[in-house]
């Protein structure tokens, strides 16, 4: 111990106890308010920091906002380019599947190069192909409405070998044929070819249709 | 320093009554402390704490969402160029739909270019005559009866070129019936049901080529 602090000493002990403990109280206060000034100034430097932080962080995920909303937008405008061409696509499957086609022609040339016999005379032709239903159903499917059909009346030389049938059913455009004796066979009369006796005959038959008309 | 409170002594200054005694100060410093402390730790909490939304023109984007649209930005532009080839590609088949389906047909016109495909491969025609159009899920179709004369090959040039030309029709019924064996190609006569397709309104073409929604669920306004 110093002189000095000795003799400080020598007067506190002099000086009223009051004194003294003002005098821890004031050390006290001291130490406190040094330890209060440190950890404001931490507290000033955090705030500080933070601040900055989270302007840094705002401007950074501003940027990355503008980088992404027009992106965003590519984004939805996909999803609804992809549902309109979704919706789009079944229409036009839907529509395409009643562009109209030689179907028709197709059988009757069938039928044609089928009965190009010189024992066989066709009178009548029938050929109906499978309508569309009208629209009644709420799921509006396509529905055929009529059967379709192939008739033929005609008549064949007796006697002579008729293949008529097995050559239409070999085309692929007729199906379940049937051939049968004509139930007018006594009424008829006028159309004639060459001589000997002719039978009267009816075909009936399906036609292969690739698709219900509209 | 003194207390406070005895009367004609000075009045003890506020913030000096918390160092009224050590019990007093040290419980202030602590509490000052504490409380200094949880700023900091607030201060620090708040800058590191990453907002996770943003407000751009007035549209709230998540943080976490913006990074992963900006992390997949090259297969988002690949998706939409797919999604636009695509739809090049559906125009094309609807511009293609456009070609043979009309949106409306003019009988006049159409009775008329009838006529000249019949006179043109050689068929008399003895009446064409239109029904009641009708509209399908499809297409609309208004179906015309045409009886017509000439021999059989004719009949069928007829309605090859009636599926072939512009606008395209189907024919959905022909009855043909022989009326005369007088030597060469024997003469007979045609009864044929055509339909005659067009884009009529609540039907699949007038929507795709409308560009409309279909209105689902509604069967009340159809024919």
């Amino acid at each position: 111990m110093s002189r000095a602090d000795s003799r400080l000493n020598e007067q506190c002990n002099l000086l009223p106890p009051a004194f003294h403990q003002n005098f821890r109280i004031r050390q006290s206060v001291y130490g406190w308010v040094s330890i209060a000034t440190l950890f404001s100034m931490i507290l000033v430097g955090s705030t500080v920091d933070a601040y900055c932080k989270r302007l840094q962080s705002r401007r950074v995920l501003r940027q990355l906002a503008t980088n992404a909303s027009p992106l965003m937008e590519l984004q939805k405008s996909t999803i609804a380019l992809r549902s309109e061409n979704a919706r789009r696509q079944t229409w036009c499957s839907l529509v395409e599947a009643v562009e109209p086609d030689d179907c028709a022609v197709q059988t009757l040339g069938a039928i044609a190069k089928a009965s190009q016999i010189d024992s066989l005379l066709i009178d009548s032709l029938h050929l109906r192909l499978p309508l569309e239903a009208a629209v009644t159903d709420a799921n509006r499917s396509v529905q055929p409405d009529s059967h379709p059909i192939v008739h033929v009346t005609a008549r064949f030389q007796s006697g002579a070998d008729l293949s008529w049938d097995d050559r239409l059913q070999a085309s692929d455009r007729i199906a379940n044929v049937s051939l049968q004796r004509r139930p007018d066979a006594g009424k008829l009369s006028g159309l004639t070819r060459g001589s000997g006796n002719w039978l009267p005959i009816q075909l009936t038959a399906t036609p292969q249709s690739t698709r219900v008309l509209p | 320093m003194s207390r406070s409170g005895s009367a004609g002594e000075p009045t003890e200054p506020w913030h000096m009554r918390f160092a009224s005694n050590p019990f007093r100060c040290h419980a202030t410093g602590i509490g000052v402390v504490i409380l200094l402390s949880t700023g900091i730790s607030l201060a620090w909490s708040y800058g590191h704490e990453r907002p996770t939304t943003i407000e751009l023109d007035g549209i709230a984007i998540e943080a976490r969402e913006a990074a992963l649209v900006v992390a997949n930005a090259v297969a988002i532009r690949d998706q939409y160029a797919s999604a636009l080839k695509e739809s090049q590609g559906i125009q094309e088949r609807i511009d293609a739909i456009s070609l043979w389906l009309p949106s409306t047909i003019d009988w006049e016109t159409r009775r008329q270019k009838l006529l000249a495909v019949a006179t043109s491969e050689g068929l008399q025609v003895a009446s064409i005559s239109k029904g009641t159009p009708v509209t399908g899920v499809r297409v609309a179709v208004l179906p015309v009866d045409c009886e017509v004369e000439g021999t059989y090959p004719s009949v069928c040039s007829f309605l090859a070129s009636l599926t072939a030309g512009f606008p395209a029709a189907d024919c959905s019924e022909i009855r043909i019936r022989r009326t005369s064996d007088s030597g060469g190609e024997p003469a007979c006569q045609a009864s044929i049901s055509l339909r005659l397709p067009f884009a009529a309104d609540t039907s699949a073409a007038y929507q795709l080529l409308q560009g409309q929604s279909v209105r689902e669920g509604n069967t009340a306004d159809d024919p």
